[in-house]
């Protein structure tokens, strides 16, 4: 065998997952070459870490967990048949909710049009969306609980301690729970953001936007330019 | 408790919660397995494992039985990591904690010390590389396994595994790890 014929076989070895330091010919031929014993050196100890790596424990609720999503039909959404009385009851409801919605918005406009920004921070909040943010099932069941940015009322309330915080919303572990309501999700999460380090830790393993709040509290939005947030440590 | 996994897929079926308990219990830890390794992120990895599971359970009766049950499993997982890893493209890349500087006491614990060592190799190769290579050496993957899972033809599996290795392997070299470890292996 000849020096650039070893990486070749070593390579053809793994992929059979055979030994390499039991093959003859690469014996022999490291036997009388230092660089190639070398090179053979070095697979064999890129395979010893491989074996060395370990994967993480898995928490101890996760068993739980799974048998609560296949629990709850929520979780994954099932293929579903209409009949053409629920799509009419459907559409019924949601003109309703038209009508609703632009009976509303005439009530509001006047007052939007004549108040300060800053003076009025609940009108700004609107602009602020309503959303629903569930925190996902890997968290224990008697600390999940939903997130309610309420329009109007310019809070978002943290019931509990040590709750994750994915803050990024294209974060794939609660983008199937959020729904935006109104406009725009964007400004949200900019100011969860911004509110949100000052009390929360990274997780050792990334650099994700991911958080642990360390305490109970509330994350109130002073108004929508995000010029004056705070996150107050009230219990 | 049903004995084969035929069995326990049957019972899983009908409804039986003990069944479906054994079920989680009998493959939480493959499926975790391999989410980790694609995520390399071991909350998502977790998600990703429950929904993995949950999908699976739910669908038992779409597996054929003429085929064997865990590539088609851990196919369900891949899919999932890859919606995953789809919506989060663009954010910023993991980085590794593990130091640059070389431990200097590799015969205190040198598996320990050889799997920061791969894990800092790891760490700077590319993702695709990665993947695959651990899904083959570590997972005990087969390439056409990795191929559905990464949904990419088994050329291309095997150029990245192979790819890796060489990138890690230069990087152990250049790093002086071989011949700690040879001289680590000398002295016991």
């Amino acid at each position: 065998m000849r020096c650039e014929e070893l990486e070749v076989r070593i390579h053809e070895l793994l992929d059979q997952r055979k030994s390499i330091r039991d093959d003859p010919e690469v014996v022999a031929h490291a036997a009388v070459c230092a660089e190639c014993d070398k090179r053979v050196a070095s697979f064999q100890a890129m395979l010893d870490g491989v074996q060395a790596l370990s994967v993480p424990e898995l928490s101890p609720q996760f068993d739980r967990a799974v048998l609560r999503r296949l629990a709850n039909p929520t979780a994954v959404p099932r293929r579903r048949t209409y009949s053409w009385y629920s799509v009419a009851a459907s559409f019924a409801v949601a003109a309703s909710l038209l009508v609703a919605g632009l009976v509303w918005w005439h009530a509001q406009r006047p007052q939007q049009d004549g108040g300060s920004q800053l003076a009025n921070p609940s009108k700004q909040s609107a602009d602020l969306a309503a959303f629903v943010w569930t925190i996902p099932g890997r968290v224990p069941s008697e600390r999940i609980h939903e997130v309610c940015w309420t329009t109007g009322r310019n809070v978002v309330t943290l019931p509990g301690k040590f709750r994750r915080v994915a803050m990024s919303p294209d974060d794939t572990s609660i983008a199937g729970r959020i729904r935006p309501v109104t406009r725009p999700m964007g400004v949200a999460w900019a100011v969860l953001k911004r509110a949100l380090p000052a009390n929360t830790e990274k997780t050792p393993d990334s650099n994700h936007d991911t958080g642990w709040i360390h305490s109970p509290g509330r994350i109130a939005v002073a108004n929508a330019s995000e010029s004056s947030v705070s996150y107050p440590r009230s219990a | 408790m049903p004995s084969t996994l035929q069995s326990l897929v049957d019972a899983c079926l009908v409804g039986d919660s003990t069944a479906t308990a054994a079920f989680v219990a009998r493959f939480r830890g493959p499926v975790f397995g391999l989410c980790y390794r694609i995520l390399g992120h071991r909350e998502d990895a977790e998600d990703m494992a429950q929904e993995t599971l949950v999908r699976a359970l739910r669908s038992l009766d779409r597996w054929d039985r003429d085929r064997p049950f865990e590539p088609w499993l851990l196919a369900i997982a891949g899919n999932r990591c890859r919606t995953l890893l789809a919506r989060r493209y663009h954010r910023p890349k993991m980085q590794s904690d593990v130091s640059e500087l070389a431990d200097p006491r590799p015969d205190v614990n040198a598996a320990k010390f050889l799997a920061e060592e791969i894990e800092l190799a790891l760490s700077k190769v590319r993702e695709e590389y990665r993947r695959a290579f651990l899904l083959f050496h570590e997972r005990h993957l087969s390439y056409e396994q990795i191929g559905q899972v990464l949904d990419c033809p088994l050329g291309t599996v095997k150029t990245w595994v192979h790819r890796a290795r060489k990138e890690i392997v230069s990087q152990l070299h250049s790093r002086g790890v071989v011949h700690e470890q040879r001289d680590a292996v000398r002295r016991t």
